[in-house]
């Protein structure tokens, strides 16, 4: 589907012209996201949002899968070659189009590890006899082994797929090393059959012999085998029986959903640790969108196997991410798992501070730059050597360590003028001004660092702990169930709540950053009462999440929703009104921020 | 994507190495730490015609964790004028790095390291100062490769 089906007209006619069953289709296959809600802002500004597609990697791998094809149909020798043609020439469609007809067949094909006799050697999997010896592990025949379908080097199955498992792209070489050979992902598929079949016959024999060894006392080894697989037994047992006995009809809904949500994503996460085939389509995927990194971002959370597509703009503005973020936009986007990120420069969600300026603050956050900052403004240098001096004593009369230069602390002038009495008279003078004031920039400038750096990092540390509680959040939240009798979708709006203040959080502690390298002016003013808004919201739906005993909690449903509507409204205002001013330039940064 | 697990010592590791160890190669030897078994003291003699001839050379040879699918750890101890290997006595040879296979040997490694010393090759070099003598004053590197082989590798 075309982006440009989406620009309807009006709603009558796009709701109309789409049956509701199609329209479901549409927003589970081919949803486009945007980088922030309304095109206009509240003031009538038009900006320019990014529009990107959250997928999954098994999405993509259909896709390869199809562009394989595709090729295929040209070439016609076959996906299986026509996927390590690909592969060997990263995906390259037109380059290799071009060699395959220039090219000799025979060179191209012993180039990209494919055979020129394309007679079949062997079988791919077979049983060897007692004369073979795997030459990895040196295990003697007889054994299963597998080998390629061209040439003759074959290895014990285990072997085979545990020197599989270890290649982390998707061209796999034979592994005798004068063979050129690639393996090919039907060659691959046959191994990945044969390994799952082995494990589960592995699995069976195991419960066999431990059936039989019952009466015999049990390893320690076998004790912990035997409980991890009692327990995992127990929650599937739980799963399968949520629906009946003590729990509620509620209670199950609530855990069914959850359940259902989780189990997916275990059992595809799993299935791509455990199945060589997907483990080695994962590799493919991720080999693709590395080279195809301007359109393709990996969320960067940890564990998370989805992918963002890029998707252009919505207006014909901007051409590239680069030029976006240039023009001091921020391209969040938020993964099929919900995760949060920049797409230009990968960090975690960072709004409404530009890329440049995460860059900037970190950086200064990490330099020394602000340890001399501190010797500036706590120490003088002598006026004569330079070496800085801290005050040790009541006295104002300062002799140098160094040179032995004596003069004033106060004025920073010669002591000789003071000969007299121990009363600074020569505060006027010229000299000591100069030397006054540049402590005086240096010295505001500390604390202006050190009054931003305070409120980032008592965000950070907010938030740190409302993660933790994030944690615990689906205890508590079957807690209130339990407690309140409820139902899970009675007591989601707890789950939504923080989520709301977590979102909310990582924006205001940003927002500081942002401000340290702001300029005063008018709009900064406007901006920090925004700010101040918006923290006031934070903090008053954060005291709720205090509330105990459990059972309060639904008691204060209300004021929880309003308390998180307000603070979503406010969230959104304080971002749009963020990026109005950075995008239209009427804020300006103190140091040239790139 | 995660590591591969583990592969337990008994199987992957010992057998390999007892068909090794049986059946060794003249001009080489191996043998495993009495602590640690995948730790070996290996000595390679110079192979005959080349000014490493005469010497015994000390090398210490690891075989990592997911050995056979990573390659050993190869270090020469002995101090070794050679361009290929540097003050440190680390080895720049393919097999121990991109072009390792699982179906290489430890026997294949150590035969590759001896055939290394039979041909040095200063076109691809670790220690740059011994092969532009190499390049530039042959005899003079070969005079000195013997030297040290005298000096250090008795």
């Amino acid at each position: 589907m075309s982006a440009s089906e989406f620009e309807y007209e009006s709603e009558e006619e796009y709701a109309s012209s789409v049956s509701f069953d199609e329209l479901e289709a549409l927003s589970l296959t081919d949803s486009v996201h945007y980088t922030h809600k309304n095109r206009q802002t509240a003031n009538g500004l038009s900006t320019h949002r990014m529009r990107y597609k959250p997928v999954e990697a098994d999405e993509i791998e259909a896709q390869l899968k199809a562009h394989i094809g595709d090729v295929d149909s040209i070439l016609q020798i076959g996906e299986d070659d026509c996927a390590v043609l690909m592969l060997k020439y990263e995906w390259n469609e037109q380059k290799l189009l071009e060699d395959f007809t220039t090219k000799e067949p025979g060179n191209l094909r012993r180039e990209c590890g494919l055979a020129t006799d394309t007679a079949v050697v062997s079988g791919l999997v077979e049983t060897a006899g007692p004369e073979f010896m795997c030459a990895i592990c040196c295990t003697e025949g007889p054994i299963e082994t597998f080998g390629l379908s061209w040439c003759d080097h074959r290895y014990c199955v285990d072997c085979y797929v545990r020197y599989v498992r270890g290649s982390q792209t998707g061209l796999v070489k034979c592994p005798d090393t004068a063979c050129h050979l690639y393996v090919r992902p039907g060659e691959l598929a046959q191994l990945s059959a044969i390994d799952e079949q082995r494990a589960l016959q592995k699995e069976e024999q195991e419960s066999r012999a431990q059936r039989q060894n019952l009466g015999g006392p049990l390893t320690s080894e076998q004790i912990m085998a035997k409980y991890q697989k009692l327990a995992s037994e127990s929650s599937d047992e739980e799963a399968a029986e949520s629906g009946d006995g003590e729990e509620s009809a509620d209670d199950a809904l609530f855990n069914f959903h959850e359940r259902h949500i989780r189990q997916q994503r275990l059992e595809k996460q799993e299935r791509r640790n455990k199945v060589l085939l997907s483990r080695y389509w994962y590799a493919v995927v991720l080999q693709y969108t590395k080279k195809h990194a301007r359109m393709f971002r990996n969320c960067p959370a940890v564990d998370c196997e989805c992918f963002i597509e890029y998707r252009g703009f919505d207006s014909d503005v901007m051409s590239s991410v680069e030029e976006y973020v240039a023009h001091k936009y921020i391209p969040i986007v938020q993964c099929a798992n919900g995760h949060r990120f920049c797409f230009a420069c990968m960090s975690e969600d960072h709004a409404p501070a530009t890329c440049a300026v995460v860059r900037k603050w970190i950086q200064t956050c990490e330099d020394e730059t602000e340890t001399s900052h501190w010797i500036t403004a706590n120490t003088k240098d002598c006026p004569k050597c330079s070496s800085p001096i801290e005050k040790n004593g009541g006295c104002n009369h300062m002799t140098c360590g160094e040179c032995h230069y004596q003069f004033c602390w106060i004025c920073l002038g010669d002591w000789s003028r003071h000969k007299n009495n121990f009363v600074c008279t020569s505060f006027d003078d010229e000299e000591a001004k100069k030397e006054r004031e540049k402590q005086e920039t240096s010295r505001v400038s500390l604390k202006k660092y050190l009054f931003y750096f305070d409120l980032f990092e008592i965000h950070r540390v907010s938030l740190k702990k409302d993660t933790e509680f994030l944690a615990k959040l689906e205890y508590k939240v079957q807690e209130i169930q339990q407690r309140a009798k409820v139902s899970w979708i009675e007591a989601h709006f707890y789950r939504e709540s923080i989520d709301t203040l977590l979102r909310c959080r990582i924006t205001l502690m940003w927002s500081y950053a942002l401000m340290f390298y702001l300029e005063s002016s008018k709009e900064k003013g406007m901006l920090e009462k925004t700010q101040s808004n918006l923290s006031n919201h934070v903090e008053a739906l954060s005291k709720l999440f205090e509330i105990t005993p459990t059972e309060n909690v639904m008691k204060k449903k209300e004021m929880f929703l309003t308390k998180a509507n307000a603070l979503k409204t406010s969230h959104e205002k304080c971002i749009e009104i963020f990026m109005e001013s950075l995008v239209l330039n009427r804020i300006k940064f103190v140091s040239d921020i790139e | 994507m995660r590591n591969p697990p583990r592969t337990p010592m008994t199987t992957t590791l010992n057998r390999p190495l007892t068909v090794f160890l049986s059946d060794p190669v003249p001009g080489i030897t191996a043998v495993p730490h009495e602590d640690n078994l995948r730790y070996f003291n290996v000595t390679i003699d110079g192979p005959s015609g080349s000014p490493y001839e005469g010497g015994k050379f000390k090398l210490e040879l690891f075989l990592p964790d997911d050995y056979p699918m990573l390659a050993p750890k190869v270090r020469f101890l002995t101090k070794i004028y050679h361009p290929n290997i540097d003050r440190l006595g680390r080895i720049c040879l393919d097999v121990l790095k991109a072009n390792w296979s699982p179906a290489l040997q430890v026997r294949t490694i150590l035969l590759s390291i001896q055939a290394l010393l039979s041909s040095p090759n200063p076109d691809d070099p670790l220690a740059n100062e011994v092969a532009e003598e190499w390049k530039n004053n042959e005899q003079n590197a070969i005079k000195t490769a013997r030297e040290w082989t005298e000096r250090f590798a008795q």
